[in-house]
């Protein structure tokens, strides 16, 4: 070979070199197009085609919201927006001036947006129908209408929580946000394709794509029983002053909620003023639940076989856990020497701390999280509540002792009224749901939920074995008061110090609460009440959530046509003899009345009960209300401060006026809702007082 | 200068450069009928692809007559035209007409003269002659400065019409052709080494505020969405907006929306990639693909090294612009206005890239010593 094809050789071999640099970025270039015309093709696309399309968007109705019998709870209609499309507005100044007095709006400020560099414009979303049609007849170049819903409520104010409410353009809270994409539907168009200038292209068509309505919920919610229990929270608002009150009732075979609310709330067109009250607390709000959660350990300990009803146990009215003294609810006075039976139906704490010992932690923690705590249930709400327990390590024995009890963990209403179900039906831990199905606008369903089943948490005959002993607390305990007659009811009451921001209990803040189901033999439904921070009355589940209870569940019985249990296992209503209460303080007079079967009435203002009625010795049926008065000195007479009336009904009013030496003048019927003079104003005996009476909602 | 063509050698002639190079014409016309047809403030709605198509036809003519001609003849001419050249790019400066700040063409009659698109072909050329003469002796730096200093010289002339992106390409050519010619890798890296650390000096006191910003935008487009960003976004939300398939002949939305700047120019590969979506993409990638492997295969084959180095230098100039062209639409090359060989509208250019076909025919048509 020459020198010269020795060169050319090199030569050739370079240039491989640099066809193989060639290869790659021929490659490179291949793979970015396919980022770009695969990957993101549909995202360039639509940017593409927003800016070809200039549009004012047309909104259809909401889907509507109807309960499980289709009743409607929340309905939509169409009312005008009004758009502008400022390029071919004519006359500016003149339909400025045309349009400021229909829509209320300044004739400088519209003739700014006339005049923007915008393609289209709201001039003023959802317009009257009177004045849509005004401006129609005025027939202006340039100004558009395009369709859009407007939520209506035809029963105002309930269900508001549940509902939510809808902003200008979406679902802001509530179902109404959690089934948003349901709800909605699709948006329509006015189409007006431009060019990069804005300008309107000749020769193209102006199209209206209409929107597509949006589907409709069918809820498990009973818009009956919601009324009662809003009817009854409302009632209780009135009755006992409190911070809140909420309710939650659901069929515990399938885990559909029933009913859910709490008060106050807020009215879902006026959603801005009620901005404190927009969550559902059942479901979001999780705080100590107390003596309710004694169920649980109850539960463990009965399908562990480590509890003997006829056991004796001993109480001394506090029991010391590794140092720290724990005390029972009764105040130092102990039960003294009872049946495990009693323990259950007088609640008594060191009873369950024994259970829970017996258990251990792995097992009492295994059964807490088998029955849901400390996780979301998966309710279809936003917001949901996870609800707090101990880590097991974090488990010492003192913290072991308290959540036998219900102290120290933290849990959702929803929580306890899904784990009070698993009870009711025979020991599984369901699904909690709030839309049953989801149909479109020609009916045709798109989705249905069928009940669905977490786990079984406990055995069938354990269920039955508590439910049993849940009987015997609402024959002979601590939920006596909340007892329908004809009705076998299964119930526990709680009662927790509420924690305040700091980490420690508030003292003399308390949520009262009462759980159960009816019928025991065959449960239908079950409910939870509480009560938060109640500012008159007695803070005792037996005292303000057991009459609740009873309220909501003796109008739902009612309702549902619930025929009353068999006669034979109803226990006798016996008399109860009315003891005396005078010189104690209430809360000496709660206790002693907690397992009597009565209820106890403040009226006034002081340390101690100077007066009752009906009087001690006095032999009344059960849940008789024993009205006292309350002073800090046994003199009353001279000048007396007049009492709180409002949630007296008429006849208790005028007991208690009689009594003082005041007279009733009524007016209306229901209960007290308005007195004159206002409370706290000194009167003197002999002296007249007018009590308005009306039905207890807050409408 | 004899014009000759032995019945022989037509058994060489390359019919696969020559069909791609015709398709590649074909779409390109096509593509240009879809981004101009009916455009606005046109007189004749054919203006753009009447032209082209005239200049195509002259193209080929010179193309045919430059397949007469020896190739070795233009290593002869080689310091003639390059002097030509030279005179050409300095009349620019002087004469030339301003378009957008820039001084690029001379108006002869009709016809924009634009002296440095046909500075690529002669710079060609002249470094195959320079590079061919030293038979693959380049061990020492100094072997190397009359390349450098021919290749300098014009391209100082461009850069300061302005006109960045040719002067890359210059850029591309030179480096490249002094590697196939035998340039020491160590030399090479010296001199992008040398590039770099002047590269600031160009950034604060050479580079136009707009270049500046064309190199910003390539690496945040978001940065300025309506002005320089601008063309990026509209070039890449038209090609992934045309997805596998694209949108169908003649119905770039963003095109008769007027979206896209330079849609006939700089960026019709965004045309196409909307209308003819990736499948129509990688296909005018493997086209673009094809002519470059034909190219350097000639190279392979030349029977000396003038003919090798310049067929070579030709296979750069298209690898270089098609890539930084391509590359640029789809944002993975900065904005530095390189046109698209045979798609882009631009009479000069397609009549250099047809010449400089015509060139490298001309080498595969002599490629072995004739036995007669």
């Amino acid at each position: 070979m020459n020198e010269a094809s020795v060169t050319l050789s090199a030569v050739r071999r370079r240039v491989m070199a640099m066809f193989f640099v060639i290869i790659l970025a021929v490659l490179a270039l291949i793979g970015r197009l396919a980022w770009l015309q695969i990957v993101r093709s549909d995202e360039l696309y639509a940017a593409a085609w927003e800016q070809w399309n200039r549009s004012v968007p047309a909104r259809s109705p909401r889907g509507t919201i109807y309960d499980c019998e289709g009743r409607m709870l929340a309905g939509s209609t169409t009312v005008d927006t009004i758009a502008a499309i400022p390029a071919q507005v004519k006359d500016p100044n003149r339909t400025a001036e045309l349009l400021a007095p229909l829509l209320d709006l300044p004739e400088s400020e519209l003739l700014e947006r006339l005049t923007m560099d915008r393609s289209s414009i709201y001039l003023k979303r959802k317009v009257s129908p009177e004045i849509s049609r005004k401006i129609r007849k005025l027939d202006l170049p340039g100004i558009v209408f395009t369709p859009e819903g407007q939520r209506y409520y035809p029963n105002g104010t309930l269900a508001s929580q549940l509902l939510g409410f809808v902003g200008m353009d979406e679902g802001l809270a509530g179902l109404e946000r959690y089934y948003e994409k349901y709800l909605q539907g699709k948006e329509g168009y006015l189409l007006f394709p431009t060019d990069n200038l804005g300008r309107q292209i000749p020769h193209e068509v102006k199209r209206f794509v209409p929107p597509k309505e949006g589907m409709d919920l069918h809820l498990t919610i009973d818009e009956t029983i919601q009324y009662i229990v809003e009817r009854e929270l409302a009632r209780a608002m009135i009755e006992f002053q409190p911070k809140q009150a909420l309710a939650i009732a659901a069929d515990p075979h399938t885990g559909a909620i029933l009913a859910a609310a709490s008060k106050p709330d807020y009215d879902p067109l006026n959603y801005e003023a009620g901005s404190d009250y927009w969550s559902l607390p059942p479901v979001t709000s999780s705080y100590e639940p107390g003596s309710t959660f004694k169920l649980v350990t109850l539960c463990a300990a009965v399908e562990e076989g480590l509890y003997n009803e006829k056991e004796q146990f001993y109480c001394s009215g506090s029991v010391n856990v590794a140092g720290r003294k724990i005390n029972c609810w009764t105040a130092g006075r102990g039960h003294g020497s009872i049946t495990y039976l009693e323990a259950v139906e007088s609640s008594c704490n060191p009873a369950f701390i024994n259970l829970g010992e017996r258990l251990g932690k792995e097992k009492l923690f295994g059964y807490i999280r088998a029955f849901g705590y400390g996780q979301r249930s998966g309710i279809d709400y936003p917001g949901e509540s996870e609800g707090l327990i101990f880590d097991l390590e974090q488990v010492g024995p003192v913290e072991l002792a308290t959540s036998s009890f219900g102290q120290g963990i933290s849990a959702t209403p929803l929580q306890q009224l899904m784990a009070v179900s698993a009870i009711a039906n025979g020991g599984n831990l369901m699904k909690p749901y709030l839309v049953e199905k989801i149909c479109n606008i020609d009916g045709e369903m798109v989705y249905e939920r069928k009940p669905e089943i977490v786990r079984q948490v406990i055995s069938r005959s354990t269920a039955a074995k508590v439910t049993w002993l849940m009987e015997n607390v609402a024959i002979r305990g601590s939920a006596m008061n909340a007892a329908i007659e004809g009705y076998r009811i299964a119930a526990k009451t709680g009662t927790a110090q509420k924690v305040g921001p700091g980490g420690g209990y508030i003292p003399g803040e308390y949520i009262v609460s009462l759980i159960g189901f009816l019928p025991a033999e065959d449960p239908q439904i079950v409910l939870y009440v509480a009560v938060d921070g109640a500012t008159r009355g007695v803070q005792w589940g037996s005292q303000i959530g057991a009459p609740i209870f009873k309220r909501i569940m003796t109008d739902v019985l009612n309702y549902l046509q619930v025929p009353p249990s068999e006669s034979k296992a109803l226990p006798e209503a016996k008399p109860v003899k009315v003891p005396d209460l005078c010189g104690l303080t209430v809360d000496e007079a709660a206790a002693r009345l907690e397992t009597a079967g009565l209820m106890l009435r403040l009226v006034g203002e002081g340390q101690y009960i100077v007066n009752q009625t009906p009087k001690s010795g006095a032999s009344v049926p059960r849940q008789t209300q024993i009205v006292v008065y309350l002073s800090d000195s046994e003199n009353t007479s001279g000048g007396i401060s007049l009492p709180d009336l409002r949630g007296f009904t008429m006849k208790e009013a005028g007991e208690v006026l009689n009594w003082l030496g005041l007279y009733l003048q009524a007016e209306g019927s229901g209960v007290a809702v308005k007195q004159e003079p206002s409370p706290g104003t000194p009167v003197e005996p002999g002296e007249a007082v007018k009590v308005i009476f009306d039905a207890p909602l807050e409408r | 200068m004899k014009l000759r063509l032995d019945r022989r050698l037509i058994r060489n002639f390359d019919y696969y450069l020559l069909l791609t190079t015709v398709a590649l014409c074909a779409i390109g016309t096509l593509t240009l009928y879809s981004a101009t047809y009916g455009l606005e403030g046109l007189t004749d709605p054919l203006h753009f692809v009447k032209r082209q198509l005239l200049f195509a036809g002259l193209g080929f003519g010179l193309m045919l007559l430059i397949i007469f001609i020896d190739y070795i003849d233009f290593s002869n001419w080689a310091g003639y035209l390059y002097v030509f050249n030279l005179f050409l790019l300095g009349l620019v400066l002087v004469v030339g007409e301003e378009e957008k700040g820039a001084m690029r063409r001379i108006q002869i009659g009709f016809f924009d003269l634009q002296p440095s698109e046909i500075a690529k072909v002669i710079i060609i050329i002249t470094l195959a002659r320079l590079l061919a003469e030293k038979e693959g002796q380049l061990a020492n730096f100094k072997d190397l400065l009359p390349a450098l200093a021919a290749t300098a010289l014009p391209m100082a002339l461009i850069f300061f019409q302005p006109d960045l992106g040719t002067s890359l390409v210059f850029l591309a050519v030179l480096l490249v052709m002094l590697y196939v010619a035998g340039a020491q890798g160590r030399h090479l890296a010296l001199l992008i080494g040398a590039g770099l650390a002047v590269a600031p000096l160009f950034w604060f006191y050479l580079l136009k505020p707009y270049q500046k910003s064309r190199l910003l935008v390539f690496i945040n487009p978001e940065m300025d969405p309506t002005g320089q960003g601008f063309q990026l976004l509209q070039s890449m939300i038209g090609i992934g907006s045309g997805g596998l398939f694209g949108k169908g002949f003649a119905n770039s939305t963003q095109v008769r929306l007027g979206f896209l700047p330079d849609h006939y120019t700089d960026m019709i590969f965004s045309v196409f990639g909307e209308e003819m979506g990736y499948v129509g993409a990688v296909v005018l990638l493997l086209l673009y693909f094809f002519l470059i492997y034909r190219i350097l295969w000639i190279s392979t084959q030349a029977k000396d090294q003038f003919g090798a180095l310049l067929c070579c230098g030709v296979a750069v100039m298209f690898a270089f612009q098609i890539l930084v062209n391509i590359g640029m639409t789809i944002s993975i090359m900065p904005v530095t206005g390189i046109p698209l060989p045979f798609m882009s509208y631009g009479n000069n250019a397609l009549l250099v890239n047809l010449v400089s076909i015509g060139l490298v025919l001309n080498v595969a048509l002599r490629r072995h010593k004739i036995q007669f």
